[in-house]
């Protein structure tokens, strides 16, 4: 067999600590800026506006001017976010009235508002989905590791496979508080879908190394090979997959991202960005750790 | 067997992909029946449902106050409603509306899709107009004073709203008044005048509202323009704007109606040859003396117990061969007879006056007073209500011949009304449509008979509609909106666009990336990939998916997952070829081994979008249908077509050479 001089092993405490170092930034990131909730979650309302030549001034002020706090955003060419506390129509009917006085061109492109019982159902819905599927992902991690193993207990495949993908989920948090902060993301109800999507997609990818691992450990066990070497091999063989798989899953949302338009353009970076760290952690975190974590109980 | 099985397979590629898109067999059936005469069956060409977000509409959820109605029922009450909208809705006849209930926490909501709909506030306004029937009882505990606290509200209130309406006082006197129009296009929260600049029209001294301004008008002797400083009527604030003024003589008038079977409002049975003989006959006998007399005894109006008098008479107050008729006559004058659509008149101009009327326009600004602080509900529910109705019809007064309105209740209704009847012997009962009491009868005997009447003045045309809409429904509970979507067409096409490109990019992205990187087996799984786009497409007609732009998301996704599933065997494939097997059995072993790796690895990610399918909001779900539908599909797709195709192959000489396989030989 042809053989890669490849040993990803051998640094595994770089690998490794390059992931706590974007772990640490993510979770800065997330207490600096905080995340930027959508108003599914809040509760408010958001007017979409295209008008030629606005200010964003101007139009903060014509909207203040009918009684509602506001803030207003740019976005593409001649787009505009106005966002505010939620409205019923009459009150929506006032506030595009007033945005007419000052720039009669202006035409709503879309109106959603969102009441405040609603925003805490969907934050309530949206944790226990998230608490859901991490008991079903548990139980299936279990499961998927259920045959006993030398010389690395099977719970610890689990622990390690739990540890990326929570690698794989607090990776995005931190790259949306500062996307949050400088383009105006917002983490909504489509977020938590692309975080609990990434949950399930790139998990799949640590299953399938750790578990060559394992039949490379059966395979190989009278065979003069370190730990360490096996695992090294086994990631090496799980390589090209994770790879082409991880390349050929980001081309399509490349192109969503690039030509799907504004609307799902932050939904599908935030799957591009949980992909990315999913391919990172199944090859740089899980298996280092698990050979991290055989060495150190054999010195004790 | 396996020989047919490539040739199948394309077949079944071929009908997804005519049934996804028929148009070019269409195309191609009608042009051959143009020119040769044979008839070939079209296919279906059934569209795409799409939804609000890639066709512009309006997404409304609704919920409904179930307060009054006890826990069992409910459900049902939510039906009712879900019910009702249905028919509201489907009376708007937009395409495919889509009205949902769900039940969550407590809370009943009704979610209505109205695609293509951009006037929201009309539609709204339609849902919200069926009728909400309530029976009430007087509840004998109410205080109508504000309390010292809410006194304290109130004067907080005014103050703010006080310097709001100054600031927009200040600003309407500006440029002497030229933004008048526009600032009570923006402020006035009067919406009958609003979108007129706050126009009045003419009106004088004795109007209900603003007879006070004009008299300051007068007193102060204020010039024209908008006045400095703020009117305050009866429990409104306005700031006001004289246009101008102009006298108007007034008669003063008295008149007798003789009128006749068929006449407009006539509640005397007589033939139209009666009526002018009668009223001919009374003209000869009336002088201003004793046309009072007459009147009082003869008159068919309501004003014979006046002696017939109407008072000053405004124009435009009365019908116009009434009003042409008496503006004729002098002082002291009697008409002749004159004719309108109530019957027959003679009119006598006694006097009259000259009054001034003034143009006028406001901008009414919100202006708290104790009646909205202190809610006053002098009626309480009782179990009674519109969902006990079985039919409404129109009936009439055997007397009087007055249109009114039955209603019949269902059993359990009829049992509550003998019921609510029996306890109340002698009480009033209000019965309540839309929050307003249309009728407040005093009930006289309990009634068992299981039929209510609701006798209001009404016109019969107005009767008419008002059963019409309690047949249509009468909505069991009141319901309120509490979120709404609005996505304009033009924005839903322009996302439909782009979804497209973006599909379209990335099935082409995928597609060189495979062949360019694995050759031959690469180009099956294109073809494989076609396929599942082909199928995943056909599948979506059929199960009537909704795509939505998540939707469309989730499928351009779901190409890198059918990818995944390709790669994995060719991956085996490559190992299986350098341990030194002969292609045809290494394609049948990667097959078969790389199925336990998709079958595992695809789990995790259907336990995921079956998780986000539960969240249920509209965005989440149709990403998790379509990425579920692609899950089953791909599996479908690789390990059939893929193999199919890749066995068939393997058994070919000329596809064996290494050329076509990058870096699966030694």
């Amino acid at each position: 067999m042809k053989k890669f001089n490849l040993n990803i092993i051998k640094y595994s405490r770089i690998w490794i600590g390059l992931s706590v170092v974007i772990i640490t930034l993510s979770l800065v990131s997330v207490a600096v800026f905080g995340l930027n909730f959508g108003i599914d979650f809040t509760g408010g309302s958001l007017i979409e506006l295209k008008a030629s030549n606005a200010s964003v001034d101007e139009l903060r002020s014509a909207v203040v001017a009918t009684g509602h706090e506001s803030t207003v955003q740019s976005g593409e060419t001649d787009q505009y976010f106005v966002r505010m506390s939620p409205l019923d129509e009459s009150e929506h009917q006032r506030v595009l009235a007033a945005i007419k006085v000052v720039y009669p061109e202006a035409v709503e492109t879309r109106f959603d508002s969102v009441g405040p019982t609603i925003g805490n159902e969907l934050k309530k819905a949206s944790l226990t989905a998230l608490v859901l599927l991490l008991v079903l992902i548990g139980a299936y991690i279990a499961w998927a590791f259920r045959k006993v193993s030398d010389p690395v207990p099977s719970w610890k495949y689990g622990v390690v496979t739990a540890v990326a993908a929570f690698h794989d989920v607090i990776i995005p948090l931190g790259v949306f508080a500062i996307l949050g902060k400088v383009l105006g993301y917002q983490a909504d109800t489509a977020f938590v879908a692309a975080l609990l999507t990434i949950l399930g997609y790139s998990i799949n990818d640590t299953i399938v190394v750790l578990d060559r691992t394992r039949e490379n450990l059966f395979r190989h066990r009278h065979a003069e090979m370190t730990f360490g070497e096996i695992v090294n091999q086994s990631i090496i063989e799980t390589l090209g997959r994770s790879l082409n798989t991880t390349f050929a899953t980001l081309l399509p949302l490349v192109a969503i991202a690039v030509l799907g338009g504004e609307t799902t353009r932050p939904f599908v970076i935030a799957l591009i960005v949980g992909i990315l760290s999913g391919a990172y952690s199944s090859i740089f975190v899980a298996s280092p750790l698990l050979v991290l974590w055989e060495k150190w109980g054999a010195k004790k | 067997m396996k020989k047919f099985a490539v040739l199948a397979l394309f077949l079944l590629f071929i009908g997804c992909a005519l049934f996804a898109y028929p148009k070019p067999w269409n195309d191609a059936m009608h042009a051959l029946d143009e020119k040769t005469g044979y008839h070939l069956p079209y296919l279906p060409d059934l569209a795409y449902r799409l939804g609000l977000d890639l066709k512009g509409g309006v997404h409304l959820v609704y919920e409904a106050d179930m307060s009054a109605i006890d826990g069992a029922s409910r459900t049902d009450a939510l039906s009712g409603v879900r019910d009702v909208v249905e028919r509201r809705v489907n009376s708007f006849g937009v395409g495919e509306p889509h009205v949902e209930t769900t039940i969550a926490d407590g809370k009943y909501r009704i979610l209505v899709d109205l695609p293509g709909i951009t006037d929201v506030a009309d539609a709204v306004k339609q849902i919200g107009e069926t009728p909400v029937l309530e029976f009430k009882l007087p509840d004998e505990n109410v205080d109508v004073n504000p309390t010292p606290e809410q006194e304290k509200q109130i004067a907080d209130a005014q103050k703010t709203e006080r310097a709001a309406a100054l600031d927009v006082l200040d600003r309407a006197l500006e440029k002497k008044g030229a933004n008048f129009d526009a600032i009570a296009k923006e402020q006035s929260i009067d919406a009958s005048t609003r979108d007129s600049g706050g126009y009045l029209g003419f009106v004088n001294s004795d109007d209900p509202e603003y007879g006070g301004y004009i008299d300051s008008l007068t007193n102060k002797r204020l010039s024209q323009g908008v006045t400095d400083g703020l009117y305050e009527g009866t429990s409104r604030i306005h700031v006001m704007k004289y246009i101008s003024r102009k006298v108007e003589t007034e008669p003063k008038a008295s008149h007798i109606l003789i009128c006749y079977t068929g006449a407009k409002g006539c509640q005397t049975e007589r033939s139209k040859d009666d009526a002018l003989k009668l009223i001919t006959d009374l003209k000869a006998q009336a002088t201003t003396a004793n046309f009072g007399d007459l009147a009082k005894t003869n008159s068919d109006d309501g004003s014979k117990t006046q002696n017939g008098d109407l008072g000053y008479i405004a124009k435009g107050a009365t019908v116009a061969p009434f009003e042409s008729a008496l503006y004729d006559l002098k002082n002291g004058e009697i008409s002749d007879v004159v004719e309108t659509d109530f019957g027959y008149h003679i009119i006598y101009r006694e006097s009259s006056r000259k009054e001034t009327y003034y143009e006028l326009a406001h901008i009414e600004m919100p202006w708290t007073t104790a009646s909205d602080v202190v809610q006053v509900d002098p009626w309480k529910n009782t179990e009674l209500s519109g969902k006990n109705i079985k039919r409404a019809s129109v009936a009439f007064d055997q007397n009087s011949g007055a249109p009114y309105i039955l209603l019949e209740f269902n059993a359990e209704g009829a049992d509550l009304f003998g019921k609510l009847t029996s306890e109340n012997v002698g009480k009033v009962i209000g019965i309540f449509l839309d929050g307003q009491a249309v009728t407040t009868p005093t009930v006289q005997e309990p009634i068992y008979g299981g039929s209510a009447s609701i006798t209001g003045s009404y016109s019969l045309a107005e009767a008419k509609i008002t059963a019409q809409r309690l047949n249509a429904g009468a909505l069991p509970v009141p319901i309120s909106v509490v979120s709404q979507q609005t996505i304009g067409p033009a924005l839903g096409q322009s996302s439909l666009d782009k979804s497209i490109d973006a599909a379209l990019a990335g099935f082409i992205l995928v597609a060189l990336f495979m062949i360019l990187y694995y050759r031959l087996p690469g180009v099956m799984a294109g073809l494989a990939l076609l396929f599942y786009a082909a199928a995943n497409l056909a599948l979506y007609k059929t199960m009537g998916v909704t795509m939505t732009l998540s939707g469309i998301a989730g499928f351009v996704f779901s190409f890198g997952i059918a990818v995944d599933a390709n790669v994995l065997v060719f991956e085996r494939l490559k190992e299986e070829l350098w341990s030194g097997r002969d292609l045809p059995s290494a394609i049948e072993e990667a097959f078969h081994r790389a199925w336990p790796s998709i079958r595992d690895g695809n789990m995790t990610t259907l336990i995921a979008t079956g998780v986000l399918y539960s969240m249920s909001t509209g965005f989440i779900r149709g990403f998790a249908l379509t990425l579920t539908i692609g899950v089953l599909v791909s599996m479908f797709s690789c390990m059939v077509v893929t193999r199919a195709l890749m066995t068939r192959l393997g058994k070919m000489k000329i596809f064996r050479k290494r050329l076509f396989y990058r870096g699966m030989t030694k």
